[in-house]
């Protein structure tokens, strides 16, 4: 570095920062103490006065539009199916879920093979399981056993904040499983089973 | 080819047909005036506030209807203002780009006559005045400051929810929520003064 630009740093560094002026330090303040969303009497006063003048009507071909638009779909105000985090602190408990999903996806397929085959090696398959369900290969029944069980993250999707009645904002996440069981015949076979599954998953939002 | 009927005739036909409102009526009728007006704020003219006001209820009814909305009809509205927001950004740039092509200054005189017919607010003609004065003041306050100021006011949304449709923080919203309502009272400051107004 030259003496020129030596100097020139020494004079820059020898400048100190504006102080914040009252107003702004008074804003930051507020701001970290969490008070300034909160309006002061005079301000409120003023909002109320404003709030009595009220936005005009939809004028009537606009409504006729708006009613044309919504036609036919349900008007629901029921709250979305949300799964929540646990709570912090809260100790998750193993249960071993995909294990009893497996066994249930056992007994389902279990069950189903046991309906579609035939009990003895004289009788006529069932027609209408044939053609009901032509891609499942009859197996004995009680024979699977597990082979093997995948729980794979399909999709997970960003679907935007959700206001509850606590009027804390939440993000929710769409999360897509694709749960696969691999069951194993007398026959060394392998069959496989596959199921989606859906979560949605609420996140605190932050607002601030 | 079928003649389409217009939209004074359906309304004659729907009122005529003499039903109770039906639950979407009794919302649109509650809810759509706070939205238009915040439509009209984020909008250059009254027809494309109606067309975007339109277009995201579309796409609401649209979401509702293939189970893709996350949210019980509470979370409809902060929904709305966001898409309203993000539609009128849309329009506005593809404005821009028309207006570049076109010689607009016999465009613009007739677009101003029209905004006469259709004021923001409801008035007895007593307010007349202050309806007049109001709507004009919001129009010259900045951009940033007029939306925050319909939001919270007329659409009663909180400075979160105003945050999250702006993508600001909340303290942001309130920021320039006091500094708009400030300009807003001192720029009808005179003509409160006088008593001409009733706010």
């Amino acid at each position: 570095m030259s003496s020129d630009s030596s100097s020139i740093e020494n004079d820059l560094r020898q400048l100190r920062a504006a102080a914040l002026d009252d107003a702004l330090l008074a804003r930051l303040e507020a701001c970290a103490e969490g008070t300034w969303t909160r309006l002061d009497p005079v301000e409120l006063e003023f909002e109320q006065r404003l709030r009595g003048m009220a936005p005009a009507r939809l004028p009537d071909a606009l409504m006729a539009k708006l009613e044309s638009v919504v036609a036919g779909v349900p008007f629901s105000t029921e709250p979305p199916k949300i799964v929540h985090f646990p709570a912090r602190g809260e100790k998750a408990s193993r249960q071993p879920r995909a294990w009893w999903g497996a066994a249930a996806a056992v007994a389902l397929f279990g069950g189903l093979a046991g309906w579609l085959v035939p009990a003895g090696p004289q009788e006529k398959p069932l027609a209408a399981a044939q053609s009901s369900a032509p891609a499942i290969q009859p197996v004995p029944s009680g024979q699977l056993i597990p082979a093997g069980i995948n729980r794979g993250l399909k999709e997970a999707r960003d679907e935007g904040v959700v206001w509850q009645s606590s009027q804390q904002p939440h993000r929710v996440l769409r999360v897509v499983y694709q749960e696969r069981v691999s069951l194993k015949d007398a026959s060394g076979r392998i069959h496989h089973v596959e199921q989606p599954r859906v979560e949605y998953i609420l996140v605190p939002a932050k607002t601030d | 080819m079928d003649e389409i009927p217009d939209m004074q005739t359906l309304t004659a036909v729907s009122s005529a047909a003499g039903t109770a409102p039906s639950e979407w009526r009794e919302w649109l009728e509650l809810n759509g005036p706070k939205m238009l007006l915040f439509a009209r704020q984020q909008t250059r003219s009254h027809q494309d506030a109606e067309d975007v006001l339109q277009d995201a209820i579309v796409k609401l009814v649209e979401k509702i209807r293939n189970d893709e909305f996350i949210g019980g009809a509470e979370a409809w509205q902060p929904y709305l203002y966001t898409t309203i927001r993000r539609l009128a950004i849309d329009l506005s740039r593809r404005d821009d780009r028309r207006k570049r092509r076109e010689d607009t200054v016999g465009f613009e005189a007739g677009e101003s006559q029209q905004q006469a017919f259709h004021p923001w607010f409801e008035s007895e003609s007593s307010e007349d005045e202050t309806r007049v004065q109001l709507e004009e003041k919001l129009k010259e306050l900045p951009e940033k400051f007029a939306e925050v100021i319909i939001m919270k006011i007329w659409g009663e949304r909180t400075f979160a929810e105003i945050g999250e449709a702006l993508g600001i923080s909340q303290n942001t919203a309130a920021s320039r929520y006091r500094y708009g309502l400030e300009a807003l009272k001192r720029s009808l400051g005179g003509a409160r003064r006088r008593g001409d107004l009733s706010i």
